[in-house]
């Protein structure tokens, strides 16, 4: 598979990707990065040049001539350096972007296996700062490609005037740099210990903020501001040890360049008291070296850029090299068959409102995530195996609902409204049905009130119903709901049960619950006892004759009823 | 950003940011003279090799010979040696005063979070306080950890080199301050509109990456409801102004940085055509006016540091006034009352309630609760039932009439005092992303392992039991424990602190039915002498409690026990007929 390359062959490739994709724009780039720091070292020879040439004379025409080149000169390399900038921008952005696209799409791909396949919260991390940590390592492209060639091309200008300084330069650098390796290997690892234990210390800073209602109401302030002075010094304590690292970098950074000028400046002036060079010569030598500071600096942070990404892209290209389970392709054979999950015995009638009673919701839930078919199970609709039906089909047809389901942010109309918005009278219906009409009368801005992510801005009891409005909205023939409205009042309770019902009439309704207020309204209650069904009737008949049953329901109401029989 | 505004935190002013700066430098005043003398002889250093080729030229013209020349050498190779040692040792003492800085501004931040009044808390927008500790924060510990050190040589670097060149020339220091004079104005201009840019930049990034949050955690329900389709279409979208916004500070810096270049190239142009005048005249010698030459070309490193930093330091002073602004939503808080409780005699008299610019609440509520008994407030989503619990516990003061506990006025007393009287537990707990037993200290930082045990039994939470790490089993928000346990872990810690009154404010809702009204028992059981007001709309312990307050429109409708309320054939006997899934 054509993805499979992409992706998979570990994070190097990945990173080749992201520079193979717009390769036009990418060599754009080293061709401004090289001309521009080549550039560079054109104007110590104009100054040389003008030193040596005109400066005898005093401001003659000789001296403005070479004024009017350096000027022009100065603004060529500024006209370089923007459009070098812009396009290395351009770069950068496009590469995260195409990052976060990619994946976007492979989470999209994945659906509801996601969470069994990948940490949702290092994947959403990838998008926050991987994809630009990547994206930065691509400026090597650039100024990187652009630094080689300088530095090439400072040691060819040497070279000319003398071949010791040459190989100075040449062999001194890289030589240098050699000698850093380990050093940087350290600043990548204390690095990685700096940054973990910042974004521990603000993860207890979110813990704190989230659980300050606790803490004010119960205390143990003292008890978190200890913990958090003892994290807080232990990034103090890391960012020491980096900064030991990092200052040789950064020393070696400076002061390396300025060992070669030293070195350099010596043996020239050596040169030019022994008449080997004139003292424009000695000007432009220091002018080429000092350029030098330049495409060092740049070797170093790309050493320690790339350094990241390869932590990033492996991270990246692990997740998107995530094979999607493997899937169904039929169609649904018979609609009207009933749905059955040995796994626990139950059988589901189609056309019915039907309630299982459970008191245990971890089970309630498997035995949803089965019948849904998206727990691989032997479940199945008429003789066929959920397995083999195409999920896309099978979601449309079979929907289970459940208190995690996340809510997406938006206005109320989309966030309820999945297949597009069907006009007043489809909205006043789900509206009704699903109980959010008391809400909506509430809000100022009706169905454009805006909901956050995770509707996070509403009560739990609202965001309750919220779901069950999207899940009305979206029509399904069968659907599945854990204990849906388990976060309201019992008079809501029972009048959006009653509407649920009728809205849900002619089609298959299937609620996990213990509420007496839903299996009274159910036309078929299943009772469910540690996971397998045991007993199946009305919820009249059940009370009258099967003893467990009363007592899940009545445990509900009152303890005396459970204590008396 | 829009955050301020909605909540409520205010911001510093300039002033009070230089007084919050001045003292976080006074704590450590070594380190800063430290930070600023490294910083100095550095960026001298690095001044020297323009200033040597300058007296080399001259000693050359003036026939030196190879060993005078060979001194020299030494010297500067000497002096790169130095330079690299030192500006790494700089680098070193500045980055670690940084990292002080920092940690004591992580301090004095988590003390004011932790010690916002209740009220703000309740009610603060914790998004906005979100920002404020961690990215707010963050910007500004990295400004002092990383760009500091940077700015403050290249600072130190560009006046020296300006002093230097005026120390051999003052004529040919003018020219040169005049060449660059662009550069001042342009970058007034640049920062005045890149605030703003960057601002929607980071907000672009932000919106982004939230969109790809929802999208990777909500994977489930976007296969569920067929929003593969919406979540691209969202993500492209965003996507685009994301890039929209980082190509308008492009567009902003396609202006300062071709402008600051030229100006570098102007001041060098006109330096060397005043030079040539001056070394004619003989105002100035070959060696002064090359050494001149050389410190004109070099200013423009250090000088584009400076820059490049400057919008990092707008937005991170932004920053610093937001995360010093906490320092100023304490101040809002009223005098704390003196006066102690002088029983656990709670009393709610002709009580009203309205949120700020909201419709009233709660009208007249009046309400004597006996120390020691079991009240039940019931009533539909919306009654007002909730406010009534922040309102008994003092979170919130009414607006007209008056909540007092032993004759105080509830809403007024110490925090402290409060938190010892009366406990309210809801429905939204928090675990902190520690082990079960600092969960559980929190409430009461001496209980031993055994009254811990003992509490979590007394909820029904026996799965601590079961647990391979007991009490020192990790827990946090998102993963492995239910809501449930989440909740009898809420529980517990009331037990632990142990107050006279303890409100329930729909605390044992995520329970099932069956376990919720067996908790309620034994916490009723447990907290035998104290007064426990339970906020439910699950009636199951309404029928054998003391007393049932029913809430309908902000009023007490109803008020008595179980039988009498049934008897009345009201609003109680329709809500108990709704519970027990009877006829209504």
């Amino acid at each position: 598979m054509e993805r499979r390359d992409r992706y998979s062959t570990g994070p190097w490739h990945y990173l080749w990707w992201l520079v193979r994709s717009q390769w036009r724009r990418v060599l754009l780039g080293a061709l401004l990065g090289s001309t521009w720091m080549v550039g560079l070292t054109v104007p110590p020879l104009v100054l040389s040049l003008a030193i040596d040439e005109g400066l005898e004379y005093g401001l003659g025409a000789k001296v403005w001539g070479w004024a009017g080149i350096l000027g022009g000169v100065g603004i060529g390399i500024a006209v370089l350096a923007i459009l070098r900038h812009r396009t290395m921008t351009k770069v950068r952005i496009y590469a995260a972007q195409q990052t976060i696209r990619a994946v976007a799409t492979q989470s999209i791909g994945l659906g509801s296996s996601l969470q069994r396949q990948a940490a949702a919260g290092e994947v959403a991390a990838i998008g926050v700062s991987d994809a630009w940590t990547m994206a930065r390592s691509l400026t090597v492209t650039g100024p990187g490609v652009g630094a080689v060639v300088a530095y090439v091309v400072i040691a060819a200008a040497l070279l000319r005037i003398s071949p010791l300084l040459a190989v100075v330069i040449l062999i001194g650098a890289p030589a240098l740099l050699l000698l850093l390796g380990p050093v940087l290997n350290r600043f990548r690892i204390h690095g990685t210990a700096y940054r973990k234990a910042e974004g521990e210390l603000s993860g207890r800073i979110v813990d704190i903020v989230s659980g300050l209602r606790v803490l004010t109401t119960l205390g143990g302030k003292s008890l978190f501001a200890e913990r958090w002075e003892v994290e807080s010094d232990l990034v103090r304590r890391t960012g020491y040890r980096l900064a030991r690292t990092e200052s040789w970098i950064r020393g070696v950074a400076v002061g390396l360049p300025a060992l070669f000028l030293a070195i350099v400046m010596w043996l020239t002036a050596r040169m030019t008291v022994q008449g080997d060079m004139s003292v424009g010569e000695f000007v432009a030598v220091f002018g080429y070296v000092a350029v030098v500071v330049v495409p060092v600096s740049f070797f170093i942070e790309a050493a320690i850029d790339i350094n990241r990404a390869l932590v990033s892209a492996q991270r990246t290209s692990r997740f998107l090299s995530i094979e999607p389970l493997a899937r169904g392709t039929a169609p649904v054979n018979d609609a009207t068959a009933a749905l059955s999950d040995p796994g626990s015995g139950l059988r589901l009638e189609i056309g019915a409102f039907a309630v299982v009673a459970t008191d245990d919701r971890h089970q309630a839930k498997a035995i949803m995530e089965r019948l849904a078919g998206i727990e691989t199970s032997d479940a199945r609709w008429g003789d066929q195996p959920l397995a083999e039906i195409d999920p896309t089909v099978l979601r449309r047809a079979v929907l289970p609902l459940d208190d995690g389901d996340y809510l997406f942010a938006g206005p109320l109309r989309d966030v309820v409204f999945t297949n597009g918005d069907q006009g007043d009278a489809e909205r006043e219906r789900v509206a009704y049905a699903s109980g959010i009409d008391e809400m909506l009368r509430g809000f100022d801005d009706g169905w454009a009130t805006p909901i956050a992510e995770r509707g996070v801005n509403l009560s739990a009891g609202q965001r309750q119903r919220l779901r069950l409005a999207r899940a009305l909205a979206a029509g399904p023939a069968v659907l599945l709901a854990l204990d849906p409205l388990s976060a309201v009042d019992a008079v809501t309770e029972s009048q959006v049960v009653e509407r649920v019902r009728d809205a849900r009439r002619g089609l298959t309704t299937l609620v996990f619950s213990s509420s007496a207020t839903v299996l009274a309204a159910a036309d078929v209650v299943h009772l469910v006892e540690e996971g397998r069904t045991v007993a199946s009737g009305t919820h009249a008949s059940l009370v009258a004759s099967n003893g467990r049953y009363r007592k899940l329901v009545s445990r509900n109401t009152s303890e005396e009823d459970e204590t008396s029989r | 950003m829009s955050h301020q505004s909605e909540s409520g935190f205010p911001i510093a002013s300039r002033s009070e940011l230089g007084r919050a700066a001045g003292r976080l430098v006074r704590a450590d005043p070594w380190m800063f003279v430290f930070t600023i003398g490294f910083g100095t002889v550095t960026a001298a250093l690095a001044l020297a090799p323009p200033w040597l080729a300058g007296v080399v030229i001259d000693e050359i013209t003036g026939g030196a010979s190879l060993a005078e020349v060979d001194r020299y050498g030494a010297v500067l190779v000497l002096l790169a040696v130095l330079q690299l040692l030192i500006s790494r040792y700089s680098f070193l003492v500045t980055a670690r005063f940084g990292l002080r800085l920092s940690q004591r501004l992580r301090r004095s931040i988590v003390d004011r979070v932790l010690n916002l009044p209740a009220r703000i808390v309740d009610k603060a927008d914790t998004g906005d306080l979100m920002v404020r500790t961690t990215g707010d924060t963050r910007r500004v510990t990295g400004i002092f950890s990383s760009a500091a050190p940077e700015m403050l040589v290249s600072i130190v670097q560009v006046v020296l080199t300006f002093v230097f060149v005026a120390v051999l020339s003052v004529p040919l220091a003018i020219v040169t301050i005049i060449g660059m004079l662009g550069i001042p104005l342009v970058t007034r201009w640049y920062l005045r509109r890149a605030a703003a840019g960057y601002l929607a930049e980071a907000d672009g990034h932000g919106r982004l990456a939230e969109s790809l949050s929802g999208t990777v955690n909500g994977a489930r329900a976007v296969e569920l409801y067929g929003l593969q389709r919406r979540r691209q279409d969202d993500i492209v979208r965003r996507a685009a102004t994301a890039r929209a916004a980082q190509f308008a500070t492009l567009r902003l810096r396609s202006v300062l940085f071709p402008a600051v270049d030229s100006s570098y190239a102007l001041a060098l142009v006109l330096v060397l055509l005043a030079g040539a005048w001056m070394y004619q005249a003989n105002a100035v010698a070959l060696g002064s006016l090359i050494a001149i030459l050389l410190y004109v070309r070099q200013m423009s490193g250090p000088l584009d540091v400076v820059l490049l930093w400057l919008e990092s330091l707008q937005s991170a002073i932004a920053s610093f006034a937001r995360v010093e602004g906490l320092a100023g939503a304490d101040v809002a808080n009223p005098t704390p009352s003196t006066a102690t409780p002088s029983g656990p005699r709670l009393a709610v008299a002709d009580v009203s309630f309205a949120y700020e610019q909201g419709p009233t609440v709660l009208h007249g509520i009046d309400l004597e609760i006996r120390p020691g008994e079991n009240l039940v407030i019931v009533g539909a989503s919306g009654a007002g039932k909730s406010t009534l619990a922040r309102l008994l516990v003092g979170i919130e003061a009414p607006t007209s009439g008056s909540i007092t506990l032993g004759g105080v006025e509830v809403s007024a007393l110490p925090l402290e005092v409060r938190r010892s009287h009366i406990a309210l537990v809801t429905q939204e707990q928090h675990l902190f992303h520690d082990t079960i037993r600092t969960n559980l200290l929190l409430a009461r930082p001496d209980a031993e392992d055994g009254e811990l045990h003992a509490a979590m039994s007394a909820v029904g939470a026996h799965w601590l039991d079961g647990l391979p790490a007991g009490l020192d089993t990790i827990v946090s928000q998102h993963d492995s424990l239910s809501g449930a346990h989440a909740q009898q872990i809420a529980l517990a810690r009331v037990l632990l602190s142990d107050p006279q009154t303890v409100v329930l404010d729909e605390a044992t809702s995520l329970l099932t039915p069956g376990s919720a009204s067996t908790v309620e028992r034994s916490l009723w059981s447990v907290l035998e002498d104290r007064t426990v007001i339970t906020i439910a709309h699950r009636l199951a312990t309404a029928r054998v409690a003391d007393r049932i307050a029913v809430i309908d429109g902000g009023r007490i409708r109803e008020l008595g026990n179980h039988e009498e309320l049934l008897r009345r054939r009201g609003l109680y006997m329709r809500l108990w007929n709704a519970w027990q899934g009877g006829p209504h």
